[in-house]
């Protein structure tokens, strides 16, 4: 679990830039949890999660991160133990592809956790082959020839040949169509079976309301607080305080209640949605 | 004669494996001043490749692109065309030529050689439009990707382009910062009547538009108003969604209500409140 405790982060501190990026932050993100993280740019999502390995390190007297028993404030910190087992995809995670093939570069993490290369090559096989990739075909291609949503899934293989016990997602599925969009969801839920933890940063909020059990919400630095989907998108009250916008499913709920039709605002997808109108309306299941 | 238009035109690179991709098919369209297009198509359909070949970033290699009558291939016509036509492409970090804010902006009109107090102007007004005055000052690299993504948009309104393509420009954005540029957007459509082109997978976004083009596997699959959502095929064909409201509609005519096909989500929530009121 990841456990954050008083943080703050000041970006070029003690500079005519200087600017704070977190306030106080005090979050727990417990095993199994599909932990979602919103707020508008700027809000300090990525400074945030960047602090879970260690890529931001935690200044001086500016609170604490611990994951499971590490605790990232200390002078020294396992890097390489903290590394195995928080894997982080960025956003656009294609940019970071650099191997001449796709099987070297999705070796290149394990391999830096110190696994030996037979082990290494077999457990880059098997990430292509979660993420839906054919290994045979695709392993000694450049991964500069791919498309957009395999060159991404490659990216996430990577990650995933790691074998990560707690995945950070910067924004999966940033940029992809709905039909990619769906892959990639559909792909972290695979991943989720042997990485039990997911954390997600997203804009999403239809993505947001379907998969995560529990969302924090952040604005300007600061946590407004964590709730479940159904407390937060079943309030527009707590929405409007938050400055969240509306899953596109809630904003449909919202305009039928105001024409008479009493759909249960909290419904979270467009399945929920179709059943509570059907309810609304009287139309019987065929 | 109109603004822009495109006749049969043919593009083709190579790919990876060295095989000749054909990005676009003789593509055939125009576009008139002050319209609202949305082209939709999912990814690799050729969106970008046409958004490129508009203001002759591309040279087609069959057929022609011509912007007010001038071909995009004529190298003398080229600066008068990127005046008329600005690009916003997906990436602000790629978009960045500055160490500020306002100086990033005021690159286009500088170029254009107006005089200073007018540069002024345009930069000031093109930040307010995007809610970026307050950051005029700041160093385009401190700010986070929404925030940069409304300085690109600044340094090609101040260039006052007759047609603005957003290439999935708002796809890196915040529901917010979506919501603000398509705001700006279509404020600058109403009001200075550019005309916008708006690349977008979000279908409620492309909904904003008076004109949708889908494009498909390199070829105009459909190219009409809000009324193709009636015809949902034409959008799944292309490895779209529809928007929300019309998925809803048609799952719930299925399941025997009558919604209609309605075309906003105001639309569609009156219906369900009529068939509701119907039945009781």
């Amino acid at each position: 679990m990841i456990e954050v405790k008083n943080l703050s982060f000041v970006y070029s501190p003690k500079t005519p830039f200087t600017t704070q990026a977190l306030f106080d932050i005090n979050l727990s993100i417990e095993t199994g949890d599909f932990f979602g993280i919103i707020g508008s740019t700027g809000a300090g999502k990525s400074t945030l999660v960047s602090h879970f390995n260690a890529l931001t390190k935690i200044q001086k007297n500016s609170g604490a991160v611990i994951v499971d028993e590490i605790d990232l404030s200390a002078k020294k910190i396992d890097l390489k133990k903290l590394r195995a087992k928080v894997g982080m995809v960025f956003q656009y995670p294609e940019h970071q592809l650099f191997a001449d093939t796709v099987l070297k570069d999705i070796m290149f993490g394990p391999k830096n956790l110190g696994i030996n290369n037979a082990e290494a090559e077999q457990r880059a096989r098997d990430a292509i082959a979660l993420v839906g990739l054919d290994c045979a075909e695709i392993a000694e291609r450049s991964p500069f020839e791919l498309s957009g949503g395999q060159k991404r899934r490659v990216a996430l293989a990577g990650v995933i040949a790691m074998h990560p016990e707690i995945l950070v997602l910067d924004e999966p599925t940033a940029g992809l169509d709905p039909k990619g969009k769906r892959e990639i969801m559909d792909l972290i839920l695979r991943i989720k079976a042997d990485c039990p933890t997911v954390v997600m940063i997203s804009h999403n909020m239809d993505e947001i309301a379907e998969y995560c059990n529990k969302i924090a919400v952040l604005r300007r630095g600061r946590v407004m607080g964590v709730f479940s989907p159904r407390e937060l998108f079943g309030s527009e009250e707590l929405l409007e305080s938050c400055g969240v916008e509306l899953p596109l499913v809630t904003e449909l709920a919202v305009k039928l209640n105001g024409l008479g039709v009493a759909v249960d605002k909290s419904v979270l997808t467009e399945n929920e949605l179709f059943e509570e109108i059907k309810k609304a309306v009287g139309v019987k299941n065929a | 004669m109109s603004f822009l238009e495109f006749k049969n035109v043919e593009y083709s690179y190579v790919g990876g494996d060295d095989e000749l991709i054909q990005a676009l098919k003789s593509v055939s369209f125009s576009i008139e001043r002050g319209e609202f297009v949305a082209l939709v198509g999912c990814n690799g359909s050729g969106k970008s490749t046409l958004a490129r070949l508009c203001n002759g970033l591309l040279a087609p290699d069959g057929g022609e692109v011509l912007v007010d009558g001038q071909s995009t291939t004529d190298k003398r016509a080229l600066f008068d065309i990127r005046k008329k036509i600005g690009i916003v492409f997906q990436n602000p970090d790629n978009q960045m030529v500055t160490t500020i804010v306002e100086d990033d902006v005021a690159f286009g009109p500088e170029n254009l050689g107006l005089p200073p107090e007018e540069i002024r102007e345009r930069v000031d007004w093109a930040l307010a439009s995007v809610g970026m005055s307050e950051h005029a000052k700041s160093g385009p690299f401190r700010l986070s990707g929404g925030q940069k993504q409304r300085v690109a948009i600044a340094g090609v309104l101040a260039i006052k382009p007759e047609l603005m393509i957003l290439d999935e420009a708002t796809g890196m954005l915040d529901p917010n910062g979506r919501r603000e540029v398509l705001e700006v957007v279509k404020k600058l459509n109403r009001d200075e009547n550019m005309a916008v082109i708006m690349i977008t997978h979000f279908m409620e976004e492309a909904a904003a538009a008076d004109r949708i083009i889908v494009l498909n596997k390199g070829s105009i699959a459909a190219d009409g108003g809000k009324e193709l959502f009636n015809t949902p095929e034409v959008f799944e064909g292309a490895g779209l969604d529809l928007p929300l409201y019309v998925r809803l509609a048609r799952r719930l005519n299925d399941a025997g209500m009558d919604v209609g096909c309605p075309l906003t989500a105001d639309e569609f929530a009156a219906a369900v409140a009529k068939a509701q009121g119907g039945k009781k």
